[in-house]
């Protein structure tokens, strides 16, 4: 589109008149942009962090400040507002769900969003366990969402992403085995009967190993046990795991999550690829 | 030259003499369904025809419901489960008895453990059983101890029925393939008595015979007899082909509607949809191909009565009153009119459409006397009643044509329902690319309720009360082999190093070329075809080769998975 500048210039003094607050961003977009800022991706379509914590945050205020312990990863702290909580006689299943949930979610949000980092998962994760601790104290057990396992193809020793989907996992409420890294297929399938196991999230960072992904995924379906495979991992993309059958493919963490939320109300694997895809 | 097709149905054995290859319908004949007497229902049927000269047929075609009866009704179980790698969990409710021996494969085809056959025969000649199932751990994936197995059962009891699970389907799962070739070996002797028993009387030679699959092609009855378990629910398949090649149509909507039950299925390009996840029968998957149904609870003998005072359609089967013999004695009392448990005969809507005046089936007094008090218990004219009653059919049945071409359930009572009923200022109208081919007896006043509410030709076509025979003869011997070049890789020292592996009806092979490899699965899925073409007697078919690459992206780089083989052989 080439215009002549007199009348783009005119055409800009125009809009200056009639709508003068969109004038005004457009010239600073247009200055971010001579600055180098991506302004596509940054501002139209990202929540921002002060957007994902208001999503989250409890409305009560004793239950935003334990949510906001977790985030800040401050076990101590943490447990001292739940044990507060707790003598003034709240619910410990309330407390749980709706105070200690969202700061996790909250994390694990703000990490799909490239905004925090695994260390800081971890240390919300182990603040939440501190207040989760003393719930559990106080009610026995919690309810899980399912019983799950994570584990690492055989082969390679990269399980930083695992952990991570583990520690989510968790977070989210599922009771989780972590089988660990390099494991073979057998040990995989033994622990699936053994434990009773609703759903196994398998990843690796090799494309050397991702055959080991498959190939636990068919011995799975062949031996009968009915439990999906949920793939994911650097070396992992959607369009290999749909090479195979009883698997489905997450890309982030909290796609594990939503792929065990699926599967632990009863569909299979196709029809978790369906509701997911 | 004439061919015969025969459907042997729940309630009806239809009959039907074609003239080839015209496909013109010389006869027809419609004669009761005998429960626990297959062969005497094809035979009355057969004798109902009066085939000019047997022996002269070009073919005689049946489609029985024997295997899907065996398999719901369940059978002796008198098999023998040889596992090979892997414990079954529920053989017991399969199987009498169980042999479990070391061996099997890995994901790849690879031998993990080599077959014990020692302990296998020494299982074998203790065993008291004539039948053998056999299934191994990965025999999908390589089948070469089955395939040693069975020779080696075959050796030491010469006249035993052996079935490899991997012979026939090609799916993962060990103990569902156990479980198709133990219900597979247990029909066996069934499906041979029958064939030989329906050729020693109607001197139709064993050649011209040929039995209905579930997909909707034939089989000779050599092959029939090999791999009965195929034959499961050939019955829609049968239908669907039937409804098209009477309308002449190549795409259609099927709905056949029958006594108790409808059936939908879709006809694409001339050949019946499958289902993706193989025949439910008897609340079992089983992995055999079968056409796509959507089967619903309305049919002529569908029970209408009255609940809270209001007009309701059921969903159990009674005998229409119009038609039963003891009609009056059956309605001294008003009992006839409500869901009482346990009775014979009631309103239907073939009652309704005799009192209705839209069909001739049934004795007219009786369906207006019956309608009459309907009306009366529910407090309304008896115009009115007519008007609710087509509704509710009407919605029914569009309901089951929305599930058929989506794919998706709707429940009843609910948002869908009533959209699709309308009201009194709309009438939603389905615009459906295809024709919709109605067949079987009560088929046209049902499909006269949709006028105006599809937009698409609504075909009832002559004959349609037999459809089913018709598309059991009017339909051809499909061959189909199907072989996957997998590409696995491995780790040699650091290095991936890819090998391309074949499983074959029989074996299994690894090259270190993916030519190679493609070159020889063509030829052995042509060979495995040629063979099976041959077993069916047919001398004139053309061939199809299909090659397509499986593929994945890998940091953007397109990589191959497999490669599929598929050899299509069709009659020609």
């Amino acid at each position: 589109m080439v215009r002549h500048m007199d009348i783009l210039a005119e055409e800009m003094l125009e809009l200056r008149a009639r709508d003068p607050a969109r004038y005004k961003r457009l010239i600073q977009e247009g200055m971010l942009a001579e600055l180098g800022f991506d302004i596509a991706t940054g501002s139209s379509k990202m929540p921002t962090v002060d957007e994902v914590r208001a999503k989250y945050r409890p409305r009560e205020a004793s239950y935003a400040a334990i949510a906001e312990a977790v985030i800040a990863g401050n076990r101590a702290k943490v447990k001292d507002l739940v044990s507060a909580s707790l003598d003034q006689g709240k619910d410990p299943v309330d407390l749980v769900t709706n105070a200690l949930m969202p700061g996790i979610q909250t994390q694990c949000e703000l990490y799909d969003l490239g905004k925090a980092f695994v260390p800081e998962i971890l240390m919300s994760n182990d603040a939440m366990q501190g207040g989760i601790l003393l719930c559990q104290q106080k009610l026995g057990d919690i309810p899980k969402k399912g019983k799950l396992a994570t584990f690492v193809a055989e082969g390679d020793l990269h399980d930083i992403g695992k952990n991570i989907v583990a520690a989510i996992l968790r977070a989210n409420g599922f009771d989780v085995l972590d089988l660990g890294r390099d494991v073979p297929t057998a040990k995989v399938v033994d622990a699936a009967r053994e434990h009773g196991l609703q759903m196994i999230s398998g990843s690796t960072l090799m494309s050397t190993t991702k055959a080991g992904l498959k190939r636990t995924a068919e011995t799975l379906e062949e031996e009968g046990v009915k439990v999906p495979l949920a793939c994911g991992g650097a070396a992992v993309s959607r369009s290999f795991v749909d090479t195979f059958g009883n698997s489905v493919y997450g890309k982030s963490p909290l796609d594990a999550v939503k792929i065990a939320t699926e599967v632990c109300s009863g569909r299979d694997w196709k029809e978790a690829r369906k509701a997911l895809y | 030259m004439n061919a015969l097709g025969i459907d042997v149905g729940g309630t009806y054995t239809d009959g039907v003499l074609v003239e080839m290859p015209g496909r013109k319908v010389l006869r027809t004949a419609k004669v009761p369904t005998e429960k626990g007497d297959l062969e005497g229902s094809v035979l009355r049927c057969f004798s109902a025809l009066a085939v000019p000269s047997p022996s002269l047929l070009s073919r005689f075609c049946i489609s029985t419901t024997l295997a899907t009866n065996a398999m719901v009704e369940g059978t002796k179980k008198d098999v023998c489960a040889i596992c090979i790698g892997l414990v079954p969990r529920r053989v017991a409710e399969y199987a009498s008895e169980t042999v479990i021996v070391d061996g099997g494969h890995d994901a790849m085809g690879l031998e993990v453990r080599p077959l014990d056959l020692p302990k296998l025969m020494d299982a074998v000649a203790r065993s008291s059983k004539a039948s053998f199932a056999i299934s191994a751990r990965f025999g999908a994936r390589n089948p070469e101890h089955e395939v040693a197995a069975s020779e080696a059962v075959l050796g030491a009891r010469p006249g035993a029925t052996v079935v490899r699970g991997s012979d026939l389907t090609g799916t993962l799962g060990m103990e569902e393939r156990l479980f198709l070739a133990a219900k597979n070996a247990e029909l066996v002797h069934v499906m041979k008595g029958l064939i030989r028993a329906i050729g020693a009387v109607t001197r139709v030679p064993d050649t011209s015979i040929f039995v209905l699959k579930g997909d909707g092609s034939l089989v000779s009855t050599e092959e029939a007899a090999l791999r009965p378990i195929m034959t499961v629910l050939s019955g829609p398949a049968a239908s669907t082909t039937g409804g098209a090649v009477l309308a002449g149509a190549r795409d259609a909507l099927v709905v056949d509607i029958g006594g108790t039950t409808t059936d939908i299925a879709l006809l694409e390009g001339g050949r019946v949809r499958l289902s993706e996840e193989g025949a439910l029968v008897g609340g079992a998957r089983l992995r055999v191909p079968s056409a796509d149904i959507t089967t619903l609870a309305l049919g002529g003998d569908t029970e209408i009565f009255c609940e809270d005072g209001r007009p309701r359609l059921g969903r159990r089967a009674v005998r229409p009153l119009c038609l039963a013999p003891d009609a009056p004695r059956q309605m001294r009392d008003r009992s006839f009119l409500f869901p009482v448990s346990g009775k014979e005969s009631g309103i239907t809507p073939t009652d309704l459409f005799r009192a209705e005046g839209r069909s001739g089936f049934g004795d007219g007094k009786v369906a207006v006397s019956a309608l009459a008090a309907l009306a009366d218990e529910c407090g309304v004219p008896i115009g009115e009643l007519f008007a609710v009653l087509d509704e509710v059919i009407r919605t029914r049945l569009l309901m089951a044509l929305t599930t058929a071409l989506t794919g998706r359930v709707a429940s009843e009572g609910g948002e869908a329902e009533a959209l699709l009923r309308g009201g009194r200022l709309f009438r939603p109208v389905l615009s459906i690319d295809v024709p919709i081919v109605g067949i079987g007896a009560p088929v046209r006043p049902f499909l006269d309720l949709l006028a105006g509410r599809v937009s698409c030709e609504i075909i009832v076509p002559e004959h349609h009360e037999v459809g089913n025979a018709v598309g059991a003869v009017c339909t051809g011997v499909l061959g189909r082999r199907e072989l996957t070049v997998r590409c696995e890789p491995r780790l040699v020292q650091g290095e991936e190093v890819i090998s391309y592996h074949v499983t074959t009806g029989d074996g299994h092979r690894v090259f270190a070329d993916r030519d190679e490899a493609v070159a020889f699965a063509i030829e052995r899925a042509g060979e495995e075809l040629r063979d099976y073409m041959e077993r069916s007697r047919v001398r004139r078919y053309g061939t199809r080769v299909e090659v397509r690459d499986i593929t994945y992206s890998e940091w953007g780089e397109r990589k191959v998975a497999g490669t599929v083989v598929s050899v299509t052989a069709e009659e020609s």
